[in-house]
């Protein structure tokens, strides 16, 4: 090859130098977002350590659970135990404050079908129930055996009556009033569990072999009557878990972990503290945000001559070519807000209360980048007829031709919103209700922003932050 | 302890590089640490060199600012993951060429569909005729290309990047590629020639 040329790749790489220098304020920049990096890095951290604790504490509660649990609690497990295999018991425990336990009834279905081995199964169960059943309301009531072996043998039917019943194959219902035994206050709910069990064994063909008189000796040596007992103060403690959903479609679902301390000033009301950890990303943010436009890149005719009714028309077919352009919102940054709740309960039975509360959140505001989504070159089709002597001629006009649903595209200004990171403190409310079952609970409330955001978030991102929220949240107790 | 012997490796631009291989090593342990001076040092050893090769494919300022900080950003967070296996600075270019192809594939407008049959070329110019053009004015003359174009000739010359290489990183055909990057070399043949006449 000649020496005196040179190939243009060549050319390139032997003449490479450096030829541009780093903006000044590229650091600084870059500085901001590794900052903003390291306070999310820094509430994962966190997380993390919240979350270790918790399951230490957890961990750390049920050992001393097993090791300390009481022998009351020992004896109900083992009588579920027993109803998990071949039957169920049904304790019915009286809403708080009235007496201890007013019903139980431990019921077994027979089928005729059952073998021999079944029944002597069954039969062990009833009989093993109902001393489990004697030795739980000796636990409770403090009174002494001889008197809770005596309901046994009201009606002249002692355990040895299981059997009886056990080998005529019918259902049994065994069902102890042991209210009668207490000088406790009158309770509807006993008085309708018994009706309710009466109305069933009388449907089902069912027997009840044990039933407790009202007149039982046992009244005499309780000590006192069992009053209704009025809840002392005492601490909760719990963890939630659910998910946030906004009503809006620019709302960003999050993620919701919060664990929980409550205080009962009476059985009525308590009050709450939640800290709360909320996450949520959104990629792209859907309509309304989003608007389309249209953007014309060229017009071409072609351009036909007809003979038509002894005149020549041209026939003139437009292909406009134009792109769609998509205007997006693109979110940049994860949502993850610390949320401080104070929130007052009132119970409005055993199982359901309200909720009402003020939510103090702390968070960088999420930063959102304005973006063209472009679909280029499609095309409009449009034909017309006109009469004209001679040539056709170009251009025509044909602005009245096209007709777009979208606006046309001028200068959208394709910026970042909130670039800084704005992280101020919002106030807020919320109001819901909670559902309560033994160590579960749900939560269902609706909260919302009230505090006005720094005119730098811009309308978009205010929406997203004050616009109402629901929040479904299913919870534990420690 | 890592093996250290290769990370420095060899680097045709002289600015900016860190001369021990144990301060190089130190560096990174700082910055995997995040530790902000550590990640500000090695930004400042590193950034003008990515910014001059982001620079060859990036016409506008702050475009090209927000590339290098893209770049940057994904040096730091996956500095973890560098395996002290080759020199550090060819993995940190290989993290910046693909930060600035996914920013082609995002935001520039191309066809991505074949276009025929490549021919050969005379692609040589008088090197008498052009001693004289610095390189920056060679790179202006690369911003009269199309967008594609001047990223496929950038990949190719000064990324060594082989036709299947760049086909994948920017989602086109391999005979696309051949195609565009030979169109790219005629039409900066006569637009260096057009000056030096």
């Amino acid at each position: 090859m000649d020496n005196n040329k040179v190939h243009i790749d060549n050319l390139y790489q032997e003449k490479q130098e450096s030829f541009a220098t780093v903006p000044p304020g590229a650091w600084h920049d870059m500085e901001k977002r590794l900052e903003s990096d390291s306070k999310n890095r820094s509430i994962y951290r966190w997380w993390w350590i919240m979350f270790g604790i918790i399951l230490v504490v957890f961990v750390v509660y049920l050992s001393i659970s097993k090791l300390e649990e009481p022998r009351q609690i020992r004896l109900k497990r083992h009588s579920e135990n027993i109803t998990g295999t071949s039957g169920r018991i049904k304790e019915r425990t009286p809403s708080a404050g009235t007496s201890l336990i007013m019903n139980t009834i431990v019921r077994t279905n027979i089928r005729q079908t059952d073998s021999a081995e079944k029944l002597g199964l069954r039969r062990q169960l009833v009989v093993s129930s109902i001393k489990i059943l004697n030795t739980v309301v000796r636990q409770r009531t403090g009174a002494q055996s001889s008197q809770v072996t005596h309901i046994s043998k009201k009606n002249n039917k002692d355990l040895n009556a299981v059997s009886d019943i056990l080998d005529k194959k019918e259902a049994i219902t065994i069902q102890i009033d042991y209210s009668s035994i207490m000088p406790a206050v009158p309770d509807q709910n006993s008085q309708a569990d018994t009706t309710h069990a009466n109305r069933r064994k009388s449907r089902n063909n069912e027997s009840t072999i044990a039933e407790v008189s009202p007149h039982t000796n046992g009244n005499d040596t309780l000590s006192s009557p069992v009053t209704r007992k009025k809840m002392k103060k005492h601490f909760e403690f719990g963890f939630k878990a659910g998910y946030e959903i906004g009503i809006q479609n620019i709302a960003i679902s999050k993620l919701i972990a919060a664990p929980y301390v409550r205080y009962f000033f009476t059985d009525k009301v308590s009050i709450s503290f939640q800290p709360t950890i909320k996450t949520g990303k959104a990629k792209y943010l859907q309509a309304p945000a989003a608007q389309s436009y249209y953007r014309p890149a060229g017009t071409a005719a072609d351009t036909q001559v007809v003979f038509m009714q002894g005149a020549v028309w041209n026939l003139y077919t437009f292909h406009h070519t134009y792109d769609s352009i998509a205007i997006m919102y693109k979110a940049l940054n994860k949502l993850i807000d610390l949320e401080l709740p104070l929130i007052v309960h009132y119970q409005l039975s055993p199982t359901i209360s309200t909720n009402v509360g003020f939510t103090f959140t702390k968070g960088r505001l999420i930063s959102i980048h304005k973006e063209a989504q472009i679909f280029p070159d499609l095309v409009k089709t449009d034909t017309f007829l006109r009469l004209q002597t001679g040539t056709a001629t170009h251009p025509i006009d044909t602005s009245a031709s096209f007709h777009h649903i979208e606006p046309l595209y001028t200068n959208n200004v394709l910026e970042t919103y909130n670039t800084t990171g704005l992280n101020p403190l919002r106030i807020g409310y919320l109001i819901g209700i909670n559902f309560e079952q033994q160590r579960w609970m749900a939560e269902f409330t609706m909260n919302q922003q009230i505090s006005p955001l720094p005119p730098a978030a811009r309308d978009l991102i205010r929406k997203m932050y004050t616009q109402p929220h629901f929040r479904l949240l299913f919870g534990l107790k420690f | 302890m890592p093996d250290i012997t290769n990370i420095q490796g060899s680097n045709y631009h002289n600015q900016g590089k860190v001369q021990d291989a144990h301060a190089l090593l130190e560096l990174i342990k700082g910055c995997i640490a995040w530790n902000r001076s550590a990640q500000r040092q090695l930004y400042e050893t590193y950034a003008p060199i990515a910014y001059n090769i982001i620079r060859r494919y990036v016409y506008k300022d702050e475009a090209a600012q927000e590339v290098l900080n893209d770049s940057f950003y994904k040096i730091f967070i996956h500095l973890d993951q560098y395996s002290w296996q080759g020199p550090f600075e060819a993995w940190m270019r290989k993290i910046i060429v693909n930060t600035i192809t996914d920013y082609i594939r995002k935001y520039v407008r191309y066809e991505r569909e074949s276009r025929g049959e490549v021919g050969v070329d005379d692609v040589w110019l008088e090197n008498e005729a052009v001693s004289n053009l610095s390189f920056k004015e060679l790179v202006d003359y690369t911003f009269r290309l199309p967008d594609l174009q001047r990223t496929v000739f950038n990949l190719n010359v000064f990324e060594q990047m082989s036709h299947k290489e760049i086909a994948k990183s920017l989602n086109i055909s391999e005979g696309n590629s051949r195609w565009i990057l030979n169109d790219a070399r005629k039409r900066l043949k006569l637009l260096i020639q057009s000056y030096v006449k």
